[in-house]
């Protein structure tokens, strides 16, 4: 129906198209009438499956508490619910997309993953395909994963000319990640006072060298000594006192 | 508080006490807290063999997600010198410091920088066998700079990639004419004499995946043959397997090396730091060959123990908790963390160098890390329960491995024990003392040699700062 509603069964005397005379004229009808309420559920689901995809949740990067929004949950990382949202509100589109990748494979376990997984990245594309400023979380996290990766740019721009749920571009990322940074979560849980942990190793690069040059210097090496820091969670030791611990030292033993 | 046979701790500030006779005692490959390790998982890893699951990761349950900063470099300083480490624990600390060209102070992005460092009563700093040794020595040579005032700083070893590759290369030299005969049986080209760590991945995958599983496998198979020794008793097993030449060196490569080294990987993947500490003092024994000759490795391994003994109960419990750092498939070293983010630097900024680009790039790197992991956990769910993903499958050298063990060595236990003194599984001239009987060679010195005297000259010179019992 026009409206969206389906309409209400309702048995109508009518003689039957399918049959000749005599037989139950009421019963006739209910079948008729039926094959109506099929039909139009299957008007409905046609109407559902040609709307726009439904992409709520998603993160419009003209807004920059939306972008905020995407930085914080990039820190939280969860891809899955992320994409059981988009999902929930494309249930016919999944349900087609499922039926078209079926195949007379073993439906293993890993095989349902793998097509569930292939759901999700043509969803992505249809995100991004329809809106590009409209961001799903997993592009976002698929285009980190290039920088991570040091994807070349060829391939970089070649794939997201079919897919542009795969990855944002190379600029989009360079900016985003300076205000990404900036909305790190802090740790949820209480940390030890008064102590830390640190690492730290070296690293040498070459700089400016120049496989060209016959004389004279060319390139250096920048070298440098890399580190992190983390606090402990103060679940790890209860009732721990550093400065008590460092304070009961006795007279040292050396000189 | 009872912390090991025959020790006794009592509390002094951080430290507790230990009586150096017994701790040099510790080292020792007799030692009934080793040997009982190495029977334990003999049995333990043949089993897993025997399952197919002998390189499956064990079960972990990290107690804690670490909150890295990965802060900007200290530009201009490495751990080639005292000073620089000297300059960098000053970094690290807080404290004011120069570094760079042209020098400068010290800034860092960290909003917390330097505050929270400052008001830092107790530091635990880690890093590769490099740094550490600098750090051991600092310690022992300021100890009233970096034990006596706050904040008192804690050495923890890299146990993995640095710790595990220094393991296995104490083995690889060790048992090395046996390896590469094997590489050489499977046509692997890849794996070479004294590999040094750039090439740690490679010659992992031969040691473990390969070598390792057919010697069990092999061992398996002739365990099943009539009138063979019980694997349930590795020592009367191995005494049978000497009788044979080249049935010993599968059977002790096995014992002494590779499930040695699968042990020490576990361990660091499972966070069982009192098992690494063991592991450490078990390394000792081979370590100290003159054909292993870790000459920088052996003192660490010592001091490493020392630490995991030295602290007082509180200090000790949450030392051995963070011994290493839970990662995406279980735990890794603490040095695997800032060995990643170096080889980023490295892949990421490769044209038009610049401290600026490097700085950008850092700032970046722990949502980059952090995303890839939540990625690896959103693709792969249930992974950890796999072997480790993407390796080529060794399945096809392993079986040809064995092979050759049966063509060379025998197919029942009759011919594996059969009196043989000429070595057919070994490349280049028969050595003179095999590995078991070299490092056995090492424990057995006496006076001034013995392996106690050896582990009391260097530990106590290190150890200014505490006080021994006798």
């Amino acid at each position: 129906m026009a409206d969206g509603r389906k309409r209400p069964w309702k048995p109508v005397k009518r003689r039957s198209a399918s049959t000749g005379s005599g037989g139950d004229v009421a019963d006739e009808g209910i079948e008729l009438v039926d094959l109506r309420a099929v039909h139009d559920e299957l008007v409905d689901e046609r109407r559902l499956l040609m709307q726009p995809l439904q992409s709520e949740g998603l993160y419009n990067m003209h807004e920059a508490d939306e972008k905020a929004r995407l930085a914080r949950d990039l820190w939280k990382g969860d891809f899955s619910a992320s994409m059981l949202l988009l999902r929930d509100q494309n249930p016919q589109l999944v349900e087609v997309l499922r039926a078209k990748l079926a195949n007379s494979s073993d439906a293993t376990r890993s095989r349902v993953a793998a097509v569930e997984r292939y759901i999700d990245g043509v969803l992505l594309d249809l995100c991004r395909a329809q809106n590009m400023f409209k961001i799903p979380l997993l592009t976002a996290a698929t285009s980190l994963m290039c920088e991570v990766n040091k994807t070349a740019r060829e391939y970089h721009d070649t794939i997201s000319a079919f897919h542009l749920g795969a990855a944002c571009s190379e600029r989009w990322v360079d900016e985003f990640l300076t205000l990404a940074n900036a909305c790190r979560p802090a740790p949820t849980e209480a940390m030890l006072p008064g102590v830390m942990a640190c690492c730290f190793d070296n690293l040498s690069m070459k700089i400016d060298y120049s496989s060209y040059s016959t004389e004279g210097e060319t390139g250096r090496l920048l070298d440098m000594t890399n580190w992190f820091s983390t606090q402990l969670p103060a679940h790890l030791a209860p009732n721990f006192d550093a400065a008590a611990i460092c304070a009961r030292r006795a007279a040292p033993p050396h000189p | 508080m009872r912390v090991c046979a025959g020790i006794v701790a009592v509390h002094d500030g951080p430290f507790a006490r230990l009586s150096l006779r017994d701790f040099g005692s510790l080292f020792y490959s007799d030692n009934p807290d080793i040997v009982a390790n190495k029977t334990a998982r003999w049995i333990r890893f043949l089993n897993a063999e025997r399952n197919g699951r002998l390189l499956d990761r064990p079960a972990y349950v990290a107690e804690w997600q670490p909150h890295k900063v990965y802060h900007e470099p200290m530009y201009g300083v490495l751990q080639s010198s005292y000073q620089d480490v000297e300059l960098e624990l000053r970094v690290m600390c807080g404290r004011p410091a120069v570094c760079g060209t042209p020098p400068a102070p010290y800034t860092d992005h960290d909003p917390d920088y330097p505050t929270k460092f400052r008001s830092c009563k107790i530091m635990f700093v880690a890093g590769d066998g490099l740094a550490l040794m600098r750090l051991n020595h600092l310690l022992a040579n300021k100890p009233d700079v970096y034990i006596d005032q706050t904040p008192l700083i804690i050495p923890i070893q890299g146990e993995h990639p640095h710790g595990l590759f220094h393991v296995m290369h104490c083995e690889w030299r060790l048992h090395r004419q046996f390896i590469m005969w094997c590489a050489g049986e499977v046509n692997n080209q890849q794996v070479i004499d004294d590999p040094n760590v750039s090439v740690f991945n490679e010659h992992r995958f031969f040691y473990l995946h390969v070598l390792t599983r057919a010697c069990a496998q092999y061992i398996i198979f002739i365990s099943k043959t009539a009138g063979a020794e019980t694997l349930d008793e590795p020592i009367a097993f191995l005494a049978k397997s000497e009788a044979n030449i080249d049935f010993a060196w599968v059977c002790h490569f096995l014992y002494d090396a590779g499930f040695f080294v699968l042990d020490f990987l576990q361990s660091v993947r499972a966070n069982r730091s009192h098992t690494l500490d063991l592991l450490w003092r078990e390394f000792f024994a081979s370590a100290h060959s003159g054909t292993a000759n870790k000459t920088q490795y052996v003192p660490m391994s010592i001091m490493r123990v020392f630490w995991g003994m030295a602290l007082t109960p509180e200090l000790s419990k949450l030392y051995h908790r963070i011994r290493t750092l839970p990662g995406g498939l279980g735990a890794v070293g603490w040095d695997m963390a800032v060995e990643m983010l170096n080889a980023a630097i490295k892949a990421h900024v490769a044209h038009r160098v610049s401290e600026a680009q490097i700085n950008r790039f850092i700032r970046s790197w722990a949502l980059l890390e952090c995303v890839q992991k939540k990625m690896r956990e959103f693709i792969y769910p249930g992974r950890s329960a796999r072997q480790v993903p993407n390796l080529a499958d060794a399945n096809r050298d392993v079986a040809r491995l064995v092979e050759r063990f049966k063509a060379v060595i025998g197919t029942t236990w009759a011919q594996a024990v059969r009196p043989n003194q000429t070595s057919h599984v070994t490349t280049g001239a028969q050595r003179l003392m095999v590995p078991w009987r070299e490092v056995a060679a090492v424990m057995n010195r006496t006076g001034a040699e013995a392996p106690a005297t050896y582990v009391r000259n260097h530990v106590t010179p290190l150890t200014p700062f505490f006080t021994w019992d006798p």
